[in-house]
């Protein structure tokens, strides 16, 4: 079998001895191939490397966008938590409402989901984008909120409006409503049974006692007219305000009336000062509301926080 | 219309105009007081006093027995002027003039005296069978200076008439008035209610007595009207307030009103007392 080879001949210029060197085709072949395969490999590596380079700078790119959306998803979270937190607050007005006003809301009976944030949402995220979700809300979870709010949104909504619908006919009732706080102190003994200071009897207290320092000046709650001012038994000094529809509301123990039996009053008008005249322990505004002659606890009409 | 009852002769009958006496008093007083025995009733049991040197008025409405009530409402009458009178005399009387309504004693010396009426009634009932259980309902007004104090006990009313104004300032102790605090019925229901001649505290029923006594600072045009439930159940405050403020005079009303309630049918015995503060 003919060896097919080939022979390379190195000729020097000078006197030195030509060199020869036969080379082998199937060496030749492998040769070749091998510096194929490198070239091969040379390319796929420059292309896979293009791709990596390419995909690290989309990536930083998205690494941007991911901060953004991260900041964004936390201040709409942040925001769901207030609107809730004042639906809450709506809802509480709307009880007092129609606390005052006597309308039912059947649907209020229906119970619903939490409004109020929960444990762990408030977390504060970190800065890096390696961030775990810091809280337990998921988007999704945030998306059922989302609806639940809006659901509730939407009741406050009917609520409101058939509340407006009554005050429109009732303008002057809300008016005669006692739904401001009489004086500014602390509520020492609220409306209910309590223990007589006196005789350490349960007996039941028909009024709310508001401590405040003596001269502390007493507020109408609403408009009306005054039909007693004078001095009665264990009350003290005593106002009563006729505030028309059966209300009328009564202040005991003060220092001083700055109205008198048949002057009306205005909502917010200053009309006495807080004392300790009459059975009384110390200086506190003694505050009744009675409706057709009934005593009814104050706090049910007070619509101020 | 009937005459005065007799039990009512120690007090002044019929119409009394005085002005006020006492030279401390700024304000001139002017009353006028009536009683009557209605259209249902044969005898009268109210009595009433208008001293007008104390300015002193009592409205007091008898009950128990043949003789009882208005043995006991004569009794109150008496006691408390004689009680009031003796403060006067004594060492610490209640009449001199202070500033400040809350500083006055006349409230606890009214009261003082209509707990003494109240041990003087039950002793005479104890002393005769025919009188056992009597007792009266009373209301009294004091009016010194620019103040005016009530003593009251019962369902006996005072009111304070004042421009547009007509208020009760006694609270009612009966049991209708117990009734509508508690919220079992409404006031309507309350004045056809079959227990509204139930009173729940009584001047002389027993030993002592719960008084409740109130005073108010007066202006001049004030009327104060005192009657028993003669008048009260037989007329609205409105109505009662417009039979005072249209009065051709002043010493008529007693009269006016005492009609008015005869022509609504007089259902017990009427007696008023209205007192008014000049200027």
């Amino acid at each position: 079998m003919a060896k097919k080879s080939f022979t390379l001949m190195v000729i020097p210029d000078h006197d030195a001895p030509v060199k020869r060197y036969t080379i082998q085709r199937s060496f030749l072949t492998q040769v070749g191939m091998g510096l194929m395969l490198v070239v091969g490999l040379g390319v796929g590596a420059s292309v896979h490397y293009f791709q990596v380079a390419a995909d690290a700078s989309e990536n930083r790119i998205l690494r941007e966008e991911n901060l953004t959306l991260r900041s964004q998803l936390k201040s709409v979270r942040e925001r769901i938590e207030h609107i809730g937190s004042t639906l809450d607050r709506v809802e509480r007005f709307d009880q007092k409402l129609r606390a005052v006003t006597l309308l039912s809301d059947p649907q209020r009976n229906l119970a619903m989901g939490p409004t109020e944030p929960e444990a762990g949402t408030t977390a504060p995220a970190t800065d890096t984008q390696f961030t775990q979700l810091t809280s337990t809300e998921t988007p999704k979870a945030l998306m059922g909120r989302l609806d639940r709010l809006s659901a509730e949104a939407t009741r406050q909504e009917q609520s409101l409006q058939e509340l407006q619908a009554y005050f429109q006919d009732q303008k002057s009732l809300l008016a005669s409503t006692p739904s401001i706080w009489p004086a500014r102190g602390w509520v020492t003994s609220d409306f209910g049974s309590r223990l007589d200071p006196y005789t350490a009897d349960r007996v039941m207290h028909g009024g709310m006692d508001i401590a405040a320092p003596h001269g502390k000046e007493v507020y109408a709650p609403s408009d009306g007219t005054v039909v007693f001012a004078g001095l009665e038994g264990g009350y003290g000094n005593v106002l009563v305000i006729d505030h028309g529809y059966g209300i009328k509301t009564r202040y005991g123990h003060l220092s001083k009336m700055l109205v008198k039996a048949g002057d009306k009053v205005k909502r917010g008008m200053h009309i006495a000062a807080v004392g300790n005249t009459g059975r009384s322990t110390g200086p506190h505004l003694h505050y009744e509301v009675r409706v057709n002659g009934i005593g009814q606890n104050p706090r049910k009409f007070i619509l101020e926080e | 219309m009937s005459l005065p009852h007799p039990w009512a002769s120690h007090s002044i009958p019929g119409v009394s105009s005085t002005a006020g006496q006492t030279a401390a008093s700024r304000l001139k007083i002017i009353s006028a007081g009536l009683t009557d025995v209605g259209r249902k009733r044969n005898h009268n049991e109210d009595s009433f006093l208008i001293d007008d040197e104390l300015q002193l008025y009592v409205v007091a409405d008898g009950m128990g027995g043949h003789a009882g009530g208005g043995t006991a409402s004569r009794i109150a009458v008496e006691t408390i002027d004689k009680e009031m009178r003796r403060a006067r005399e004594g060492k610490d009387n209640p009449f001199l003039s202070v500033p400040n309504l809350q500083d006055s004693p006349i409230p606890e010396a009214l009261r003082t005296a209509v707990e003494r009426a109240c041990l003087a009634i039950f002793t005479a009932a104890q002393e005769d069978a025919r009188l056992s259980g009597m007792g009266t309902t009373v209301i009294s007004l004091v009016v010194r200076d620019e103040h005016a104090f009530f003593a009251h006990v019962g369902d006996s009313r005072a009111y304070l008439i004042r421009g547009d104004l007509i208020q009760q300032i006694s609270e009612d102790h009966s049991l209708v008035n117990e009734q509508i605090k508690a919220g079992m019925i409404t006031p309507e229901e309350a004045k056809h209610s079959r227990y509204k001649n139930i009173i729940t505290r009584s001047v002389g029923f027993e030993e002592e007595v719960q008084v409740d006594v109130m005073g108010l600072v007066s202006e001049p045009g004030d009327v104060f009207l005192l009657c028993s439930d003669g008048l009260a159940n037989m007329m609205e405050d409105r109505e009662i307030h417009e039979t005072v403020v249209n009065a051709r005079t002043f010493e008529e009303v007693p009269k006016r009103l005492i009609d008015f309630a005869n022509e609504r049918g007089g259902d017990d015995n009427i007696t008023v007392i209205v007192v008014r503060v000049e200027a």
